[in-house]
């Protein structure tokens, strides 16, 4: 999985790209410390790009989100393709995320 | 490095004299054949590192003595220089096909002998390292394979010792049958799966998709399945009549007196709550068959709804139920109950089979697993097994699949005991 990332007003967009499997899983969860460490602490999560997600992704989702939750933050995520977001639904975890259509949607909800 | 052993072959008795004195000098170890059955025969038994011959001698030639060792099987390359007066292109192709590495025209001239000497050192000597190196290779790839095989004997072990804690398709439970179908990733699993009985009244069962697979996954299946053993069971769901200070031994054992499936994820929720990097967590769908009222419940934590199969082989999958099991600390599970009708039959898998993937990176899909258990309503459970693994294999094209795969079947039998 590639990550990039990009400041849009008061937020941090992190675009991601590729499958978010176990490799993918620690690559993200390096680059949210990363800004974390800088204290960029409102996050959207541009998932347009991504394709896949397995149990470790959803694991690394989940704990990520109590992080940011544990530090005051903010962690909205967007734009999921329809078979990931089956995936949310079936393992129920979107009733935990903040979850938008578009990156814009995330950002312009406040 | 040690010494360059040459070996000059030459029926010129004052050729070999000049060889050999100029070779003395220049450091090499030299050895002298005054003919070539000669030659042949120490090549043989010393194996120089070069040999330098003379082409045309009588008896066994320069030529075919080069062929003579291409066609021979040396444990190192023997390097072969021909002397020759011979200087026609044609000759030097002879020479070259015959196998021979170098040519030195006659009458030679000691600093060219020298020189291509001095080449033939330095590839023999690449050679020595290499051989060296592929030596090492080879003791590091031998090293290699053996930890391989330890390890796969490892695992094989674990996969026969995971595979006793699956349910025993001989064991048959009053008014159900069951059948299964357990294809791991890897050698062990995360998916883990029973059925048992607790008392005359109560028969449970679930199936459990711990996240990731291989080792880490296994581990805590393994543990789960203990956890979740008969044994432990009956503790839960039926406190042994014999405790007399009952609120003590509540808040001592607080799992004892559970007895729904709900109470029973909410409790593992609690005890497998991760707090650490790795995230590990498990999604589950545990059920609870009431042989009194002929009622199931069940309970799901984030695990792809069960499939019921009325009697009349119309389908339903079973919705509702909570997150996985670890992730959420505070989360709740609900209990879903409904009537196990006689004939009816009750589907648990893990997402291992609706997400497989073919080579075109297709999912196998919920509606193919249903269209493929009411195809095979009207087989056996064992069949119906038999006849899925056929299918979610030829989907695939393989038998290695990404995730394991896990199915649990419980079939309601027509004449309820």
């Amino acid at each position: 999985m590639s990550i990039t990332y990009h400041q849009d007003g008061i937020f941090t967009v992190v675009s991601m790209e590729g499958r978010f499997d176990a490799i993918g899983a620690r690559e993200f969860k390096k680059i949210i410390s990363q800004l974390l460490e800088m204290q960029q602490k409102r996050i959207v999560l541009n998932m347009a790009q991504v394709s896949f997600i397995d149990s470790s992704g959803m694991g690394a989702l989940v704990g990520i989100l109590r992080q940011m939750t544990h530090e005051g933050g903010d962690m909205r995520i967007a734009a999921l393709l329809p078979e990931v977001h089956t995936i949310f639904e079936l393992t129920r975890l979107h009733r935990i995320f903040d979850i938008y259509d578009t990156t814009a949607a995330a950002i312009a909800a406040g | 490095m040690k010494m360059i052993r040459v070996l000059c072959i030459d029926d010129q008795r004052v050729i070999l004299d000049i060889l050999s004195r100029l070779l003395n000098k220049w450091g090499f170890q030299v050895m002298l054949a005054s003919d070539g059955e000669v030659g042949w025969n120490m090549i043989q038994t010393e194996q120089p590192d070069i040999v330098l011959t003379d082409w045309l001698m009588p008896g066994l030639e320069g030529l075919e003595l080069c062929r003579r060792v291409r066609s021979s099987d040396f444990s190192r390359y023997i390097y072969v220089i021909l002397l020759t007066g011979k200087n026609d292109k044609k000759d030097i192709v002879l020479g070259m096909e015959a196998g021979a590495d170098d040519f030195i025209s006659k009458p030679f001239d000691a600093g060219e002998l020298k020189v291509r000497l001095q080449a033939a050192t330095r590839m023999i000597n690449l050679q020595k390292q290499l051989i060296h190196v592929n030596s090492e290779l080879d003791e590091k790839n031998r090293q290699l394979n053996d930890m391989y095989e330890s390890i796969k004997m490892d695992l094989e072990a674990a996969a026969q010792i995971q595979r006793t804690l699956l349910p025993d398709r001989g064991v048959s439970l009053p008014g159900l049958n069951f059948e299964w179908l357990f294809l791991p990733s890897t050698f062990i699993a995360g998916d883990i799966f029973n059925i048992f009985q607790i008392d005359s009244n109560l028969i449970n069962f679930y199936l459990i998709d711990v996240s990731g697979h291989g080792i880490p996954a296994a581990l805590l299946s393994t543990t789960l399945s203990r956890v979740l053993s008969p044994h432990a069971a009956m503790q839960l769901f039926r406190p042994p009549p014999k405790i007399r200070n009952e609120a003590f031994e509540r808040r001592k054992n607080p799992m004892i007196s559970l007895s729904s499936p709900a109470d029973v994820a909410l409790s593992l929720n609690k005890r497998f709550m991760s707090y650490d990097e790795h995230m590990q967590y498990f999604t589950m769908v545990y059920g609870s068959f009431d042989l009194q009222n002929g009622n199931v419940t069940i309970t799901q934590a984030g695990h792809p709804p069960p499939i019921y199969q009325t009697p009349d082989g119309a389908i339903q999958t079973i919705e509702g139920g909570g997150f996985p099991i670890g992730l959420v600390s505070d989360a709740d599970y609900v209990d879903v109950t409904f009537s196990f009708e006689p004939g009816g039959r009750l589907f648990l898998y893990s997402d291992g089979i609706t997400e497989c993937r073919n080579e075109n990176n297709a999912m196998f899909g919920d509606s193919a697993l249903q269209e493929a258990i009411q195809a095979g309503r009207g087989l056996p459970l064992n069949e119906l097994m038999e006849q899925l693994q056929h299918q979610i294999t030829g989907y695939r094209g393989c038998d290695s699949f990404e995730d394991d795969i896990s199915l649990l079947a419980i079939e309601r039998t027509q004449v309820s005991t």
